[in-house]
């Protein structure tokens, strides 16, 4: 599974939403509940999903999934 | 969705909920106490929004409750009239949210079996209440899985009884003694693990079907499971214990709120010149108590600037900055609301008598904000936020225009980077530093004796920003205060009616 399907797939899991569908340039305004407690489930998500680990201030700096897809890449995940 | 439902909270709603839980964190009741977190007043407890919550239930009483979770996703406020949608109300099952405008704040699913009518398993002639009364101070350092904290409990059974009729949950499935155990997550949260510096996040509870009435003796065992230092989050798993047996088990997840450190007067040091460049001179600095201002009005001193800050309510901190100044320039607190025109004149004249003059104004105060969404239900809010924010600093500015000329001084205004990119959950906070902005741009072109500069710092470690994801790549305010002395130390005027500085070293 590619890694946008990968990522994808947590955010269907985190909002229990299958129709989803990610852009790099899909912001929170843009899923509903996607407010600061989903934040953190989210990143707690995907760090399950790909074994990586973000620091303390990547909790907080992704603007859009496409910085974060690009975390991820930068962390060695494909 | 069953609409029209609402519901509000009194201060007297929290103060029943504190003396019947045994709940005393300061953060539900100490307006000082709340005005130093980023809340900036008493946040509702949580815990008592999901008990109102359940009791807008109309799937009647005849049942148990066996399991209950809540995620608490945003503080509520007294005074504010909330919406409940509820998804679904039937004798097994309760699930709803708390929201405002577009923006849930906390939402409970509960579940219940049915039970035979019976009176109130609540003996009249309960005992006491037992609990602390001062809550814990646990750090993250001092949270480790496996480091269990546990105690006795018994909440105020008589106020537990009157809360329950005050929300409408004992007309609802939750007897005295479910209400207590959900008193006692509140209790354990805000007083015991971690305590006094928590920020309740989620709780799931199983309840023993088999348990017995209140009246028992009640234990708690809380045990941290995970502890996250990077966003200083802990999972603790506890039991509620009545008697000998346990009556319940759950998992609840908490924040765990760091103190803002006090100004750095060696960082200071470190980015100012040695010689003080503002020998001389005067200021007024409106919001001087805490964070970005009380850094200004300490590099101020450094700088040999003589200060008078402004602040309404923080008289320990305010006392705090004027105690720890480091000279050689004086500082003195002056106490009252920099958008009463009349009081401003005052500081100023007074300011002018004693220094002869006055040659700068810094306006940093800003009223405390929450996230909010452009809604019919929270425009009036937004419209206060912007209101408030902008006569903090056109108030000031008026007052102090015709002193500042006098000697070609300099208005600074704090604005912020997210003017410039703006976050979409603050309307308020964005619309107000803009406003500022609009009104100095205006006022720069009437007054050409007086330099103006607009000061967009990035986000700054203050109580404004101390949430769990709120300080993530948060700045030093000594940065910005050093650069702004530094400025100002800078005889040199604005090339323009208004200087922006948006960059620092």
């Amino acid at each position: 599974m590619s890694l946008h399907n990968r990522l994808e797939a947590v955010f269907h899991d985190v909002f229990d939403d299958e129709t989803i569908v990610l852009a790099d340039t899909t912001t929170a305004s843009d899923i509903e509940d996607w407010d600061s407690l989903a934040h953190i489930t989210l990143m707690y998500g995907i760090e399950s999903q790909f074994g990586i680990q973000f620091t303390a201030n990547e909790f907080a700096e992704f603007t859009n999934v496409g910085d974060l897809k690009q975390s991820l890449i930068d962390k060695g995940c494909e | 969705m069953r609409p029209g439902v609402t519901m509000r909270f009194e201060n007297s709603d929290l103060d029943l909920f504190r003396d019947a839980s045994g709940d005393r964190n300061p953060l539900h009741g100490d307006r000082d106490y709340a005005r130093r977190t980023p809340y900036g007043e008493p946040v509702v407890f949580g815990m008592l929004g999901a008990v109102a919550c359940l009791g807008r239930s109309r799937a009647g009483s005849f049942r148990r409750l066996t399991s209950i979770a809540c995620n608490f996703r945003v503080p509520l406020y007294a005074g504010i009239e909330y919406h409940v949608e509820v998804a679904t109300d039937t004798q097994e099952a309760y699930e709803a949210r708390v929201v405002d405008g577009h923006r849930v704040v906390l939402d409970v699913k509960a579940a219940f079996e049915p039970r035979t009518p019976s009176a109130d398993r609540c003996a009249p002639e309960l005992g006491p209440p037992v609990h602390r009364r001062e809550p814990r101070r646990l750090r993250m350092h001092d949270l480790a899985p496996g480091h269990s904290v546990e105690g006795e409990y018994a909440p105020n059974w008589p106020e537990l009884r009157a809360l329950g009729e005050r929300t409408g949950v004992d007309q609802a499935g939750i007897d005295l003694a479910d209400l207590g155990a959900l008193a006692m997550l509140s209790y354990i949260v805000g007083m015991e693990l971690p305590g006094e510096r928590a920020l309740f996040s989620t709780v799931q509870l199983q309840l023993d079907p088999d348990r017995p009435g209140s009246g028992e003796e009640l234990r708690f065992d809380a045990e941290p499971v995970t502890v996250d230092h990077r966003i200083n989050r802990v999972t603790a798993d506890v039991q509620l214990h009545a008697g000998p047996r346990p009556v319940a088990v759950g998992r609840l997840v908490a924040y765990v709120r760091d103190d803002v450190p006090p100004v750095d007067v060696d960082e200071l040091r470190r980015r100012l010149p040695e010689a003080p460049g503002l020998a001389g001179t005067s200021a007024f600095v409106v919001g001087g108590s805490r964070g970005l201002g009380a850094a200004i009005v300490h590099a101020l001193s450094l700088s040999g600037c003589d200060s008078v800050f402004a602040y309404e309510r923080s008289h320990d901190a305010a006392d705090n900055v004027v105690r720890t100044a480091p000279g050689p320039g004086s500082v003195i607190a002056a106490r009252g609301d920099a958008a009463d025109p009349e009081w401003c004149r005052g500081v100023v004249e007074d300011i002018v008598d004693r220094r002869g003059g006055l040659d700068f104004l810094i306006c940093n105060a800003c009223p405390s904000f929450g996230p909010l969404d452009v809604h019919p239900a929270t425009i009036e809010r937004i419209l206060r936020h912007v209101s408030r924010s902008l006569e903090l600093s056109a108030v000031p500015i008026s007052a102090c225009l015709e002193a500042l000329a006098d000697r070609q001084g300099a208005v600074t205004v704090i604005s912020s980077s997210y003017a410039a990119a703006p976050p979409a959950d603050w309307p308020h906070y964005v619309a107000g530093k803009r406003a500022i902005e609009g009104f100095v741009e205006v006022v720069a072109r009437q007054q050409r004796e007086v330099a103006f500069v607009v000061v967009r710092p990035p986000k700054l470690v203050t109580d404004l920003t101390n949430t769990p994801l709120g300080r993530a790549g948060a700045l030093a305010p000594e940065l910005i205060a050093a650069a702004i002395a530094k400025r100002l130390a800078d005889d040199r005027r604005p090339e323009g009616p208004v200087e922006l500085v948006d960059t620092f070293e």
